[in-house]
């Protein structure tokens, strides 16, 4: 087990080493000069040479490289060139939202998605399996900024029900920060928790037919009890996994659909730097968000080691 | 989508064992459901849609008319038009070229890296290590961050889409071939072809590409389904083809702006790219029953964009 868990933990590090040059090799992909480009077409030579010493880019690659590293390990992201601030800083003022968001919609797709799935293999073939199935193909066929739209369209202009967009921030109170992420929360887990009670059916499906759950039956339990007492316990764990994905997808989810609410968070702080060419940002929440990724990763397979005992033995 | 579904998907194959039902049992079973039909029809009614629409159109895709701006659906104008007086029938339909184009595109470029690099991977053990957690490390960043990461260097414009979206799902591929290369390598017939000296790219060409190709085929359905997605999602974000081009995301865009005054706007575009991903999920889910009854029930790569 100790050695699962160290190896485990260890994994981290070639991936954070990919992910640092995949972020310092993003700079070099603009085609021509990176501190011409950054600077626009109406930047004087002088504007250009000061920018690329300020960037460091008058250096060797590979001297570039190890610098970036070097400033990584500081926790050094570098500094906005158009917010004229640290990246850092930038990026944790505008986390709160993002992760608020992905929070909540996290939730929502497993309050609806598990149990869904659950019922659907229980009720397996019939008229409920089957609609709760359809409407999870639904689901799955719908992006979730599209979602947010027809949400603001029904709930927002027809019915007023709602605020159109806008985010309020926890300070000001948390009914009307959760009113203000209700809808673009509703949007991410609703289409999310389509995945999730697929997964969780199918894996439903593949444990009620094993042989201690036919043992179960024939002494006499309830039907209630083995399907949420001993099928659920070893059903639920591949939905874990999808967790660990879930986050992956709703934090990307969750970039798209703060530009259809105007939700100031990281996805509209990256896309405002991808107009401005602000390259040290879109570095810096391009890492944050994998950095966050591969560490609730880790956390969720760590978690499985405290749940199965199956991988605690091997 | 979601690398760990399709690294659930690569463990499951490799339990699939051959089977040996003829062919033309699986195409029955595939158009006993339904559902997989009403799939192929959707995805077909898309692909001549694409194909047809300069005839399907009397309008110009791009061709402003300011007086006509945010005119509401009628006769002339079956979905409206936008803000600048376009019409959104024609720009609906020509965005579902841009979505073909770009869907195909996506599929041929990752198979090709995945099948490349997977292959690689897969066969020279030494290799291995390397390239996986290049892999992994390329899957560490969502998608769509990846995506849009990528467009900020490259700039605005199809070809820049279609790359930036293929280097996203070339791990995806690769990860589901290294896991069939890695069994298919073991097998007695690689091991005697290797015996009778056969040069490595003969044999990886001729007997472990083949045996490889069918979960790879099931995740291009829903590879395809992802960048069509990707595709309106970054376009939608004016981080993807250039806001004249007709494209989805980029109607949609448009329309969230107006969403007060003109819905069809979103409405129809929208329910364009619906049927479009729907039609391909359900083709894949056939598919997938078709080629490998093992992984019935088990989704695909749809939803990560």
């Amino acid at each position: 087990m100790h050695v699962y868990l160290i190896r485990r933990v260890l994994a981290v590090i070639p991936v954070m080493v990919v992910v640092a040059t995949v972020a310092f090799v993003l700079i070099h992909l603009a085609p021509g000069d990176p501190a011409s480009v950054i600077a626009g077409p109406y930047a004087t030579q002088d504007d250009i040479g000061k920018l690329r010493h300020q960037l460091g880019l008058d250096e060797a690659l590979p001297v570039q490289l190890v610098k970036w590293y070097g400033r990584l390990l500081r926790g050094d992201l570098g500094q906005s060139i158009f917010l004229r601030r640290p990246v850092l800083e930038a990026i944790l003022d505008r986390a709160e939202p993002t992760l608020l968001l992905t929070g909540w919609a996290t939730l929502i797709a497993v309050l609806i998605g598990v149990p869904a799935g659950v019922i659907s293999a229980r009720y397996h073939n019939t008229a409920l399996d089957q609609s709760f199935m359809g409407l999870a193909l639904l689901g799955l066929s719908i992006p979730n900024f599209l979602l947010g739209l027809i949400f603001i369209l029904v709930f927002g202009v027809w019915l007023r029900w709602l605020p159109v967009a806008g985010y309020v921030p926890l300070e000001s109170g948390l009914w009307l920060n959760v009113r203000s992420l209700l809808m673009p929360a509703v949007s991410l887990g609703l289409v999310q928790s389509a995945l999730i009670a697929r997964i969780t059916r199918s894996s439903m499906l593949d444990v009620l037919r094993e042989q201690y759950i036919l043992a179960s039956r024939s002494k006499g339990l309830s039907e209630r009890a083995v399907v949420y007492k001993h099928a659920l316990k070893n059903a639920i764990i591949p939905t874990l996994t999808v967790i660990g994905i879930t986050f992956a997808i709703l934090i990307g989810g969750a970039v798209v659909i703060e530009t259809v609410f105007n939700i100031p968070g990281l996805g509209r702080l990256i896309i405002s730097a991808v107009l401005r060419r602000d390259y040290p940002v879109i570095q810096g929440v391009v890492l944050f968000i994998a950095v966050a990724y591969t560490l609730v990763n880790l956390a969720v397979d760590l978690a499985y080691l405290a749940i199965d005992p199956r991988i605690r033995y091997r | 989508m979601s690398h760990g579904v399709a690294g659930a998907l690569s463990d499951r194959v490799l339990i699939a064992a051959p089977t040996e039902t003829p062919k033309w049992l699986g195409v029955r079973v595939f158009l006993r459901r339904k559902t997989a039909v009403l799939g192929v029809v959707l995805v077909v009614l898309n692909i001549l849609v694409a194909l047809a629409a300069p005839a399907l159109s009397r309008w110009d895709p791009q061709a402003l008319d300011v007086k006509a701006r945010l005119t509401a659906p009628n006769a002339a104008h079956w979905f409206g038009t936008d803000d600048v007086g376009r019409d959104a029938w024609s720009r609906v339909i020509y965005g579902a070229r841009l979505s073909m184009l770009v869907g195909a595109s996506v599929v041929l470029l990752s198979f090709v890296g995945g099948l490349f690099f997977g292959l690689l991977g897969g066969y020279y053990r030494a290799l291995d290590n390397v390239l996986m957690r290049v892999m992994d490390g390329l899957m560490a960043f969502p998608g769509i961050i990846l995506a849009i990461a990528m467009m900020a260097a490259l700039g605005p414009s199809v070809m820049n889409v279609i790359f930036a979206l293929g280097v996203v799902y070339v791990p995806r591929v690769a990860r589901i071939v290294r896991g069939s290369v890695l069994v298919i390598r073991e097998t007695p017939y690689v091991e005697a072809a290797r015996a009778l000296g056969i040069p490595d790219a003969r044999i990886l060409a001729l007997h472990v590409l083949p045996n490889c190709l069918s979960p790879v085929i099931v995740q291009g359905t829903f590879i395809f389904a992802a960048a069509v997605l990707g595709e309106a999602a970054l376009s939608f974000l004016g981080v993807g083809v250039p806001p004249q081009i007709p494209s989805w995301g980029n109607v949609l865009s448009e329309g969230r702006l107006y969403i007060q005054q003109a819905a069809w706007l979103t409405l129809f575009p929208g329910a364009a790219i619906m049927l479009s991903i729907l039609g391909l999920n359900l083709f894949g889910d056939g598919l997938r029953d078709l080629l490998d009854p093992k992984l019935r029930g088990v989704q695909g790569a749809a939803r990560e964009t």
